[in-house]
Protein backbone atom coordinates (compact mmCIF):
# COMPACT_ATOMS: atom_id res chain seq x y z
CA UNK A 1 0.00 0.00 0.00
CA UNK A 2 1.17 3.47 -0.72
CA UNK A 3 -0.70 5.87 1.32
CA UNK A 4 -0.29 8.51 3.79
CA UNK A 5 -1.06 9.18 7.25
CA UNK A 6 -3.42 6.80 8.78
CA UNK A 7 -5.87 9.65 9.27
CA UNK A 8 -9.59 10.29 9.02
CA UNK A 9 -11.68 8.82 11.78
CA UNK A 10 -15.03 9.54 10.19
CA UNK A 11 -14.05 8.16 6.83
CA UNK A 12 -12.58 5.17 8.56
CA UNK A 13 -15.93 4.31 10.02
CA UNK A 14 -17.53 4.72 6.63
CA UNK A 15 -14.96 2.48 5.03
CA UNK A 16 -15.41 -0.04 7.77
CA UNK A 17 -19.07 -0.15 6.96
CA UNK A 18 -18.31 -0.45 3.26
CA UNK A 19 -15.97 -3.29 3.92
CA UNK A 20 -18.48 -5.10 6.06
CA UNK A 21 -21.12 -4.70 3.41
CA UNK A 22 -18.81 -5.82 0.65
CA UNK A 23 -17.38 -8.75 2.48
CA UNK A 24 -20.73 -9.88 3.80
CA UNK A 25 -19.06 -12.11 6.31
CA UNK A 26 -19.83 -10.56 9.66
CA UNK A 27 -23.13 -12.27 10.15
CA UNK A 28 -21.96 -15.76 9.33
CA UNK A 29 -18.42 -15.72 10.69
CA UNK A 30 -18.22 -12.99 13.32
CA UNK A 31 -15.00 -14.35 14.75
CA UNK A 32 -13.48 -15.89 11.62
CA UNK A 33 -10.27 -14.82 9.96
CA UNK A 34 -12.14 -12.24 7.88
CA UNK A 35 -13.13 -10.50 11.09
CA UNK A 36 -9.45 -9.90 11.84
CA UNK A 37 -9.05 -8.34 8.40
CA UNK A 38 -12.13 -6.22 8.90
CA UNK A 39 -10.75 -4.91 12.19
CA UNK A 40 -7.40 -4.24 10.56
CA UNK A 41 -8.96 -2.23 7.74
CA UNK A 42 -11.13 -0.24 10.13
CA UNK A 43 -8.12 0.49 12.34
CA UNK A 44 -6.03 1.50 9.34
CA UNK A 45 -8.67 3.87 8.09
CA UNK A 46 -9.02 5.60 11.43
CA UNK A 47 -5.27 5.77 12.01
CA UNK A 48 -5.28 3.52 15.07
CA UNK A 49 -1.88 1.82 14.99
CA UNK A 50 -2.42 0.10 18.34
CA UNK A 51 -5.59 -1.52 17.02
CA UNK A 52 -3.79 -2.54 13.84
CA UNK A 53 -1.10 -4.16 15.93
CA UNK A 54 -3.62 -5.96 18.11
CA UNK A 55 -4.97 -8.03 15.21
CA UNK A 56 -1.50 -9.25 14.17
CA UNK A 57 0.71 -11.93 15.64
CA UNK A 58 3.55 -10.48 17.69
CA UNK A 59 6.01 -11.60 15.02
CA UNK A 60 3.96 -10.85 11.92
CA UNK A 61 5.46 -10.46 8.46
CA UNK A 62 4.45 -7.63 6.13
CA UNK A 63 5.39 -7.09 2.47
CA UNK A 64 4.50 -3.71 1.01
CA UNK A 65 5.48 -1.60 -1.97
CA UNK A 66 7.43 1.12 -0.15
CA UNK A 67 10.91 0.70 1.30
CA UNK A 68 12.22 -1.34 2.98
CA UNK A 69 9.36 -3.57 1.67
CA UNK A 70 9.65 -6.19 4.40
CA UNK A 71 8.88 -5.92 8.12
CA UNK A 72 8.91 -8.84 10.49
CA UNK A 73 9.34 -9.81 14.09
CA UNK A 74 8.45 -7.88 17.20
CA UNK A 75 7.39 -4.34 16.38
CA UNK A 76 6.86 -5.07 12.69
CA UNK A 77 3.44 -3.43 12.51
CA UNK A 78 4.59 -0.22 14.20
CA UNK A 79 7.72 -0.08 12.05
CA UNK A 80 5.63 -0.58 8.92
CA UNK A 81 3.18 2.15 9.98
CA UNK A 82 6.04 4.53 10.66
CA UNK A 83 7.70 3.83 7.31
CA UNK A 84 4.35 4.23 5.58
CA UNK A 85 3.91 7.65 7.12
CA UNK A 86 7.39 8.68 6.04
CA UNK A 87 6.85 7.38 2.53
CA UNK A 88 3.54 9.15 2.16
CA UNK A 89 4.93 12.38 3.56
CA UNK A 90 7.77 12.28 1.05
CA UNK A 91 5.33 11.64 -1.80
CA UNK A 92 2.85 14.28 -0.65
CA UNK A 93 0.04 11.78 -0.13
CA UNK A 94 -2.99 12.31 2.08
CA UNK A 95 -6.63 11.26 2.53
CA UNK A 96 -5.97 7.58 2.08
CA UNK A 97 -8.91 5.22 1.96
CA UNK A 98 -8.65 1.44 1.83
CA UNK A 99 -11.53 -0.77 0.77
CA UNK A 100 -11.47 -4.53 0.44
CA UNK A 101 -14.04 -6.55 -1.48
CA UNK A 102 -15.12 -10.10 -0.80
CA UNK A 103 -12.24 -12.55 -0.66
CA UNK A 104 -11.51 -14.30 -3.93
CA UNK A 105 -9.79 -17.07 -2.00
CA UNK A 106 -10.42 -18.24 1.53
CA UNK A 107 -8.84 -21.40 2.90
CA UNK A 108 -9.38 -22.37 6.52
CA UNK A 109 -7.75 -25.49 7.93
CA UNK A 110 -8.01 -25.86 11.68
CA UNK A 111 -5.89 -23.17 13.24
CA UNK A 112 -4.48 -21.80 10.01
CA UNK A 113 -6.09 -19.81 7.23
CA UNK A 114 -5.27 -17.95 4.02
CA UNK A 115 -7.24 -15.34 2.12
CA UNK A 116 -6.88 -13.05 -0.89
CA UNK A 117 -8.95 -9.88 -1.12
CA UNK A 118 -9.28 -7.47 -4.04
CA UNK A 119 -8.28 -4.08 -2.66
CA UNK A 120 -8.54 -0.47 -3.69
CA UNK A 121 -6.76 2.41 -2.07
CA UNK A 122 -7.66 5.96 -2.99
CA UNK A 123 -5.61 8.96 -1.94
CA UNK A 124 -4.62 12.45 -2.88
CA UNK A 125 -1.09 13.05 -4.14
CA UNK A 126 -0.10 16.69 -4.31
CA UNK A 127 -3.71 17.62 -4.87
CA UNK A 128 -4.45 14.96 -7.46
CA UNK A 129 -6.92 12.19 -6.67
CA UNK A 130 -5.34 8.81 -7.34
CA UNK A 131 -6.40 5.21 -6.98
CA UNK A 132 -4.48 1.98 -6.88
CA UNK A 133 -6.16 -1.35 -7.28
CA UNK A 134 -4.43 -4.46 -6.07
CA UNK A 135 -4.81 -7.42 -3.79
CA UNK A 136 -4.08 -8.15 -0.18
CA UNK A 137 -3.04 -11.67 0.69
CA UNK A 138 -3.23 -12.76 4.32
CA UNK A 139 -2.04 -15.71 6.36
CA UNK A 140 -3.77 -16.26 9.70
CA UNK A 141 -3.28 -18.33 12.72
CA UNK A 142 -5.65 -18.97 15.58
CA UNK A 143 -4.37 -18.89 19.13
CA UNK A 144 -6.38 -18.94 22.34
CA UNK A 145 -9.56 -18.96 20.26
CA UNK A 146 -8.79 -15.77 18.36
CA UNK A 147 -7.70 -15.39 14.76
CA UNK A 148 -4.63 -13.23 14.25
CA UNK A 149 -2.90 -12.08 11.10
CA UNK A 150 0.39 -13.94 10.78
CA UNK A 151 1.41 -12.02 7.70
CA UNK A 152 0.18 -10.14 4.68
CA UNK A 153 1.38 -8.79 1.36
CA UNK A 154 0.20 -5.93 -0.81
CA UNK A 155 0.07 -6.84 -4.49
CA UNK A 156 0.19 -3.39 -5.95
CA UNK A 157 -0.97 -2.28 -9.34
CA UNK A 158 -0.09 0.92 -11.13
CA UNK A 159 -1.55 4.03 -9.49
CA UNK A 160 -3.88 5.94 -11.79
CA UNK A 161 -6.13 8.95 -11.68
CA UNK A 162 -9.15 8.28 -9.53
CA UNK A 163 -12.51 8.38 -11.26
CA UNK A 164 -14.88 10.53 -9.26
CA UNK A 165 -18.56 11.13 -9.77
CA UNK A 166 -17.69 14.48 -11.31
CA UNK A 167 -15.35 13.01 -13.89
CA UNK A 168 -16.82 9.59 -14.49
CA UNK A 169 -18.38 8.98 -17.84
CA UNK A 170 -21.94 7.76 -17.69
CA UNK A 171 -22.21 4.04 -18.11
CA UNK A 172 -23.62 2.89 -21.42
CA UNK A 173 -27.27 2.03 -21.09
CA UNK A 174 -26.62 -1.48 -22.22
CA UNK A 175 -23.78 -2.10 -19.78
CA UNK A 176 -24.49 -5.09 -17.64
CA UNK A 177 -27.77 -5.77 -19.34
CA UNK A 178 -28.68 -9.38 -19.79
CA UNK A 179 -28.29 -10.71 -23.27
CA UNK A 180 -31.54 -11.41 -25.07
CA UNK A 181 -32.56 -14.98 -24.79
CA UNK A 182 -32.44 -16.84 -28.05
CA UNK B 1 2.01 -21.92 -4.64
CA UNK B 2 0.10 -25.09 -4.53
CA UNK B 3 2.67 -26.91 -6.51
CA UNK B 4 4.01 -30.26 -5.66
CA UNK B 5 7.46 -30.87 -4.35
CA UNK B 6 10.50 -29.65 -6.16
CA UNK B 7 10.66 -32.66 -8.40
CA UNK B 8 9.17 -31.48 -11.64
CA UNK B 9 10.13 -32.92 -14.97
CA UNK B 10 12.82 -31.43 -17.12
CA UNK B 11 10.16 -30.86 -19.73
CA UNK B 12 8.88 -27.99 -17.64
CA UNK B 13 12.14 -26.18 -17.99
CA UNK B 14 11.66 -25.42 -21.63
CA UNK B 15 8.22 -23.90 -21.13
CA UNK B 16 9.11 -21.84 -18.11
CA UNK B 17 12.40 -20.85 -19.60
CA UNK B 18 10.80 -19.65 -22.79
CA UNK B 19 8.31 -17.57 -20.89
CA UNK B 20 11.03 -15.92 -18.91
CA UNK B 21 12.98 -14.91 -21.97
CA UNK B 22 11.44 -11.49 -21.88
CA UNK B 23 13.10 -10.79 -18.58
CA UNK B 24 16.32 -12.60 -19.31
CA UNK B 25 16.63 -10.72 -22.56
CA UNK B 26 16.87 -7.48 -20.61
CA UNK B 27 20.12 -5.51 -20.90
CA UNK B 28 23.14 -7.10 -19.27
CA UNK B 29 23.14 -4.49 -16.53
CA UNK B 30 19.82 -5.84 -15.33
CA UNK B 31 20.68 -9.50 -15.74
CA UNK B 32 21.60 -9.79 -12.07
CA UNK B 33 18.76 -7.59 -10.83
CA UNK B 34 15.95 -8.61 -8.51
CA UNK B 35 13.72 -9.66 -11.40
CA UNK B 36 16.34 -12.10 -12.61
CA UNK B 37 16.63 -13.59 -9.11
CA UNK B 38 12.88 -14.18 -8.98
CA UNK B 39 13.05 -15.94 -12.34
CA UNK B 40 15.95 -18.09 -11.17
CA UNK B 41 13.83 -19.15 -8.22
CA UNK B 42 10.97 -20.23 -10.48
CA UNK B 43 13.28 -21.87 -13.01
CA UNK B 44 14.97 -23.85 -10.23
CA UNK B 45 11.63 -24.75 -8.74
CA UNK B 46 10.36 -25.99 -12.09
CA UNK B 47 13.37 -28.21 -12.65
CA UNK B 48 13.29 -29.59 -9.12
CA UNK B 49 16.49 -27.93 -7.96
CA UNK B 50 15.64 -27.30 -4.32
CA UNK B 51 19.16 -26.18 -3.42
CA UNK B 52 19.22 -23.74 -6.31
CA UNK B 53 15.81 -22.37 -5.39
CA UNK B 54 16.80 -21.95 -1.76
CA UNK B 55 20.01 -20.18 -2.77
CA UNK B 56 17.97 -17.34 -4.26
CA UNK B 57 16.56 -16.53 -0.82
CA UNK B 58 17.97 -15.20 2.43
CA UNK B 59 18.45 -17.72 5.22
CA UNK B 60 15.54 -16.32 7.21
CA UNK B 61 13.12 -15.83 4.33
CA UNK B 62 9.42 -15.23 5.04
CA UNK B 63 6.85 -17.03 2.88
CA UNK B 64 3.06 -16.82 2.59
CA UNK B 65 1.44 -19.49 0.44
CA UNK B 66 -1.95 -21.09 -0.09
CA UNK B 67 -1.00 -24.42 1.45
CA UNK B 68 -1.21 -24.81 5.22
CA UNK B 69 0.11 -23.57 7.55
CA UNK B 70 0.31 -20.65 5.07
CA UNK B 71 3.15 -18.77 6.80
CA UNK B 72 6.80 -19.76 7.21
CA UNK B 73 9.54 -17.56 8.57
CA UNK B 74 13.02 -17.66 10.00
CA UNK B 75 15.86 -20.16 9.55
CA UNK B 76 14.61 -23.33 7.88
CA UNK B 77 11.51 -21.61 6.48
CA UNK B 78 12.25 -22.58 2.90
CA UNK B 79 12.79 -26.25 3.70
CA UNK B 80 9.68 -26.35 5.88
CA UNK B 81 7.62 -24.71 3.13
CA UNK B 82 8.88 -27.21 0.54
CA UNK B 83 7.97 -30.08 2.84
CA UNK B 84 4.48 -28.75 3.51
CA UNK B 85 3.99 -28.10 -0.18
CA UNK B 86 4.87 -31.69 -1.00
CA UNK B 87 2.42 -32.97 1.61
CA UNK B 88 -0.41 -30.77 0.36
CA UNK B 89 0.14 -31.72 -3.25
CA UNK B 90 0.26 -35.41 -2.44
CA UNK B 91 -2.95 -35.15 -0.44
CA UNK B 92 -4.69 -33.33 -3.31
CA UNK B 93 -3.43 -35.75 -5.97
CA UNK B 94 -1.59 -33.09 -7.93
CA UNK B 95 1.02 -33.89 -10.57
CA UNK B 96 2.79 -32.28 -13.49
CA UNK B 97 2.96 -28.85 -11.91
CA UNK B 98 4.32 -25.96 -13.89
CA UNK B 99 4.68 -22.33 -12.80
CA UNK B 100 5.00 -19.80 -15.61
CA UNK B 101 6.02 -16.33 -14.54
CA UNK B 102 5.90 -13.32 -16.80
CA UNK B 103 7.55 -9.94 -16.65
CA UNK B 104 6.95 -7.90 -13.52
CA UNK B 105 3.84 -5.75 -13.52
CA UNK B 106 5.45 -3.72 -10.75
CA UNK B 107 9.15 -3.32 -9.95
CA UNK B 108 10.40 -0.85 -7.37
CA UNK B 109 14.12 -0.61 -6.57
CA UNK B 110 15.54 1.77 -3.97
CA UNK B 111 19.21 1.24 -3.27
CA UNK B 112 19.69 -2.15 -1.69
CA UNK B 113 16.02 -3.09 -1.38
CA UNK B 114 13.37 -3.88 -3.96
CA UNK B 115 9.76 -5.01 -4.44
CA UNK B 116 8.17 -6.71 -7.41
CA UNK B 117 4.85 -8.17 -8.51
CA UNK B 118 4.75 -10.82 -11.23
CA UNK B 119 1.72 -12.33 -12.95
CA UNK B 120 1.94 -16.10 -12.92
CA UNK B 121 0.03 -19.08 -14.20
CA UNK B 122 0.12 -22.34 -12.37
CA UNK B 123 -0.79 -25.43 -14.39
CA UNK B 124 -1.12 -28.91 -12.94
CA UNK B 125 -3.16 -32.07 -13.07
CA UNK B 126 -5.39 -32.73 -10.12
CA UNK B 127 -6.52 -36.33 -10.03
CA UNK B 128 -6.07 -36.40 -13.78
CA UNK B 129 -7.90 -33.16 -14.50
CA UNK B 130 -5.82 -30.43 -16.15
CA UNK B 131 -6.16 -27.42 -13.86
CA UNK B 132 -5.10 -23.80 -14.16
CA UNK B 133 -4.66 -21.19 -11.48
CA UNK B 134 -3.91 -17.60 -12.43
CA UNK B 135 -2.16 -15.76 -9.63
CA UNK B 136 0.45 -13.19 -8.71
CA UNK B 137 3.71 -13.52 -6.84
CA UNK B 138 4.88 -10.66 -4.68
CA UNK B 139 8.54 -10.41 -3.72
CA UNK B 140 10.70 -8.32 -1.41
CA UNK B 141 14.44 -8.31 -2.09
CA UNK B 142 17.64 -7.17 -0.41
CA UNK B 143 21.13 -6.90 -1.81
CA UNK B 144 23.65 -8.92 0.19
CA UNK B 145 27.32 -8.87 -0.68
CA UNK B 146 26.50 -7.34 -4.04
CA UNK B 147 23.90 -9.98 -4.94
CA UNK B 148 20.13 -9.67 -4.80
CA UNK B 149 18.32 -12.15 -2.58
CA UNK B 150 14.64 -12.76 -1.94
CA UNK B 151 13.80 -11.74 1.62
CA UNK B 152 10.11 -12.64 1.41
CA UNK B 153 7.52 -13.76 -1.11
CA UNK B 154 3.81 -14.35 -1.24
CA UNK B 155 1.59 -16.36 -3.54
CA UNK B 156 -1.60 -14.37 -4.19
CA UNK B 157 -3.67 -17.21 -5.55
CA UNK B 158 -6.61 -16.98 -7.87
CA UNK B 159 -9.39 -19.51 -8.27
CA UNK B 160 -8.20 -22.82 -9.74
CA UNK B 161 -10.38 -24.08 -12.56
CA UNK B 162 -10.29 -26.89 -15.09
CA UNK B 163 -8.04 -25.90 -17.97
CA UNK B 164 -10.79 -26.69 -20.46
CA UNK B 165 -13.39 -24.60 -18.64
CA UNK B 166 -12.28 -21.40 -20.27
CA UNK B 167 -11.02 -20.78 -23.78
CA UNK B 168 -7.31 -20.35 -24.08
CA UNK B 169 -6.24 -16.77 -23.49
CA UNK B 170 -5.18 -14.79 -26.51
CA UNK B 171 -1.42 -14.56 -26.74
CA UNK B 172 -1.51 -10.87 -25.94
CA UNK B 173 -3.39 -11.52 -22.74
CA UNK B 174 -0.99 -14.09 -21.34
CA UNK B 175 0.93 -12.96 -18.26
CA UNK B 176 4.20 -13.53 -20.05
CA UNK B 177 3.24 -10.77 -22.45
CA UNK B 178 2.55 -8.25 -19.75
CA UNK B 179 5.04 -5.45 -19.39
Amino acid sequence: MTRTMLAGAATGLALGAMFMAAAGVAATHPAGPQAAVRRFVAAFNRGDVAAEESVHDADATIIDEFAPHIWRGAGAVRAWASDLEKSDKAAGDSNDHLVLAKPTRLEVEGHAAYAVFPATVTYTEKGKALAETGRMTFAFHRAAGAWKIAGWAWTGGAPHAAVTSATAKPAPKTAGAAKPKP
Amino acid sequence: MKAKTLTLAAALVSGAGALSLGVHAAPAAKAAGPGAVAHRFIDDFNRGDAAGAEATQVADVSIIDEVPPHAWKGPGAFTAWAGDLAKASKAAGDTDEKVMMGRPSRLVIEGDVAYAVFPVIYRYNEKGVATVEPAHMVYAFRKEGGAWKITAWTWAGGAPHPAAAKPAAKPGAAPAKKP
